[in-house]
């Protein structure tokens, strides 16, 4: 009995069943080009376009804080010190941090903070480890500090892309998660941010996963009680570098 | 049979529904909290009917070129290096993921929720493999894993039907000792399920939409179940009922807003990731990364009147406004759809000999269409049902036929029809159980309410489950009113043309 394997990415495993959707619907295939997707409003473009940069930064604030991100708007010289105020009160033993070159830590002045945090265990998300070396670090951390690229004001959301730096893993598994996002990231929809991903694959952006973070982890299972906390991270902080 | 969620007949069914009293009050609820979420959350959106023609708009495109978008799909999936399997049948898709998971050597799968992945019976052809384990990790499907892998209620709360203390009961047999607090049992299951997952070998998901035109996969959850899923495991295989496609990242997000709004009253879940094979320099996510495409039936709408459900986001807003979904729950159905959804898919899906009863469940209130985030016209597709079953199905009307030539041959003798509006209620007389009649006031004669056991079938359909009522006496009957009436007066005003609105 030949294997059910060999049929994936097989032509006649493809074909067989695709002609047998076109002459199910008794409609022909190959008619795209002549009938691309033209959608029939504007309406996702036009969120919140009427909105002031300071208007969108109240709005992604108070969205943000309905799905329990806290936002903390700083400029790039506070952060250092925001950082350790914020370890310190929540006593991080395990801090996780990406890869990000120094020049990256020096754009939000944090170079000095990332070298010497204060935290009893620092550990980087590096490709100098092995996976599961990287994916234990990320799980024994009680927080991650990493790079997030846009903040969305109409759903309070931040993206990260995976890269080699910051995993899927780092995002997920610490117990606690900040992002840092600069303010110049604000956007107004997720059409927008979509957009400029779709534009960054076109000059060469390769990653596997683009997330969009709307607060920490939770679920509504257990008699439909919003239990705040449950795979993903249970705090979520969004750090908007107002000066970047 | 992988959607039937029981052997019982239908009317059984009702009947333990209607003795979970639990269960019922929980719907209740759940129904009437969401209304309010969801309602806001559209509302707060702004222009939500054009943002639903949109949403219809982009799902009947993909849905007329779903072989051009799969093709496109299926090509950009291979680029990046994955695997497409297209599987015709519920068989084949999971004897393909069981052959993958014995050639991977598969021994800890973990999987997220996925309306397809139960469909298609995948746990269990799984569990078969000698030495594997596998343990579902959305909160609700681990519960019902748990309990003995019970049927699920609710396509997004699947365990709408269980209280906290009985979740806490399964939930010691694992060595839980904390109290009922929703919270910390699912803390609980947080550290349970992340030991699984630190050496989970093998990921299964599902997919809320496939983008043609990158080969990425786009997963809404809010627990980030579905996010570790993809990222401790090497092997990740992503099944996906075959109408999932949009063209791109932009129709996504748009289904996706229109989804978190209609299913939970979010903006947006919590994660949303567009994700597909680990690429060169990144560290975690899946080195292997397969996609089983499924059709398991969905070709019969193709074409058919019954088309438009494929648009469906499973977004389960439909059962959260149903009346009839209120009161017999997600397990009177009997199929892992339930609610309009599933009265529409069922019969489709598993045929009409499984699923025949479903388009009867149904008042035909509309509220499902009305509240359909892409449009699909729910109750004209339940009456369609209808007239197949009718119609195409029994095609034997001797019956009908039979009932009218005697109403025929009745109406038509003056003498015969007189003495039937006579004798009409006294002979009535032995169809009643001669009880206490609770509904007694809205029928002036009473009410039909019982009929000998040997009465056939048919009969029994009527007078069991619906209000029958009892022919009035001759002498309070219209034509006897009406020629004793006399008119009030004064005559009242009646409207004059071009008269004061309010006459």
């Amino acid at each position: 009995m030949s294997s059910l394997l060999d049929q994936a990415n097989n032509k006649a495993n493809r074909e067989n069943f695709l002609n047998h959707l076109a002459a199910a619907s008794g409609r022909q295939r190959h008619q795209l080009a002549d009938h691309p997707f033209n959608p029939l409003n504007q309406l996702p473009d036009e969120l919140l376009a009427d909105q002031s940069p300071t208007e969108l930064l109240a709005t992604a604030q108070k969205n943000s804080e309905s799905v329990n991100a806290e936002v903390i708007v700083k400029k790039a010289a506070e952060l250092g010190d925001y950082l350790r105020q914020y370890t310190k009160d929540k006593d991080i033993h395990h801090l996780l941090l990406p890869s990000v070159t120094t020049d990256e830590w020096a754009h939000y002045q944090l170079a000095d903070w990332a070298h010497d945090s204060g935290v009893a265990t620092v550990s980087t998300w590096s490709d100098k480890y092995d996976r599961m070396t990287n994916e234990q670090n990320a799980n024994e951390s009680d927080l991650a500090v990493g790079m997030a690229d846009y903040l969305i004001a109409s759903t309070g959301t931040i993206t990260v892309v995976n890269s080699p730096a910051q995993g899927r893993g780092f995002n997920f598994l610490p117990t606690r998660f900040i992002a840092v996002v600069p303010l110049s990231g604000l956007v107004r929809s997720t059409r927008q941010a979509v957009e400029k991903y779709e534009d960054r694959f076109g000059k060469g952006l390769t990653t596997s996963a683009i997330t969009f973070i709307s607060g920490p982890s939770n679920s509504g299972d257990i008699e439909m009680q919003l239990v705040v906390g449950v795979h993903g991270p249970l705090e979520c902080t969004y750090l908007v570098v107002a000066d970047r | 049979m992988g959607i039937s969620t029981s052997n019982k007949p239908f009317k059984e069914r009702v009947v333990d529904a209607e003795a979970d009293h639990f269960m019922r009050a929980a719907v209740a609820k759940a129904q009437d909290a969401q209304f309010i979420k969801r309602t806001a959350s559209r509302r707060e959106l702004g222009h939500w009917n054009q943002w639903r023609d949109l949403a219809e708009q982009i799902r009947q495109h993909a849905i007329k070129y779903l072989p051009d978008y799969l093709e496109e799909f299926s090509d950009n999936v291979e680029k990046r290096g994955g695997h497409v399997f297209f599987a015709k049948t519920e068989d084949e898709a999971h004897q393909f993921i069981k052959e993958l998971a014995i050639a991977k050597k598969a021994k800890n799968i973990v999987k997220s929720k996925s309306m397809v992945t139960t469909e298609i019976n995948l746990d269990k052809t799984l569990l078969t493999i000698p030495g594997v384990s596998l343990l579902e990790s959305d909160l609700a499907e681990f519960i019902l894993q748990e309990d003995n892998w019970d049927e699920p209620t609710h396509i997004v709360f699947p365990t709408l039907h269980k209280n906290r203390d009985q979740i806490q009961k399964e939930f010691q047999k694992l060595g839980y000792q904390g109290d009922d607090d929703p919270q910390h049992e699912a803390r609980f299951v947080r550290g349970y399920l992340r030991k699984f997952f630190m050496k989970a070998d093998f990921g299964i998901t599902g997919c809320n939409f496939a983008i043609a035109d990158n080969g990425m996969i786009n997963l809404d959850t809010n627990e980030g179940n579905a996010d570790i899923t993809m990222a401790i495991p090497k092997t990740q295989v992503v099944v996906m009922g075959m109408e999932r496609i949009v063209p791109s990242m932009k129709e996504a997000e748009v289904l996706d807003n229109m989804l978190a709004r209609s299913a939970v009253g979010q903006k947006l879940t919590t994660y949303c990731t567009f994700t597909g094979k680990k690429q060169a320099g990144e560290i975690d996510g899946p080195d292997d990364f397969w996609v089983v495409i499924v059709d398991d039936g969905r070709s019969k709408a193709l074409g058919t009147d019954f088309e438009p459900i494929l648009q469906c986001i499973r977004c389960g807003a439909c059962m959260n406004v149903c009346p009839v979904y209120r009161q017999i729950g997600g397990k009177g159905y009997g199929s892992i759809y339930p609610g309009p959804l599933g009265e529409v898919l069922s019969p489709i899906l598993g045929g009409y000999e499984h699923f025949r009863e479903l388009p009867y469940a149904c008042s035909l209130c509309a509220a499902c269409t009305e509240t359909c985030p892409v449009k699909i016209p729910l109750h004209h597709l339940i009456r369609e049902h209808r007239i197949v079953e009718m119609d195409d199905r029994h095609l034997d009307h001797s019956m009908t036929n039979l009932i009218l030539k005697m109403v025929g041959v009745g109406t038509g003798s003056p003498a015969l029809f007189g003495s039937a509006m006579k004798m009409a209620h006294p002979a009535t007389k032995l169809f009643t159980d001669g009880g206490p009649n609770a509904v007694e006031p809205m029928y002036d004669g009473g009410k039909i309410d019982y009929v000998p056991k040997i009465t056939p079938k048919l009969i029994h359909g009527w007078v069991d489950s619906r209000d029958v009522p009892r022919p009035v006496k001759a002498k309070n009957n219209f034509r006897h009113w009406y020629k004793h009436h006399q008119p009030v007066s004064p005559a009242p005003i009646v409207k004059k043309e071009g008269g004061p609105e309010d006459e």
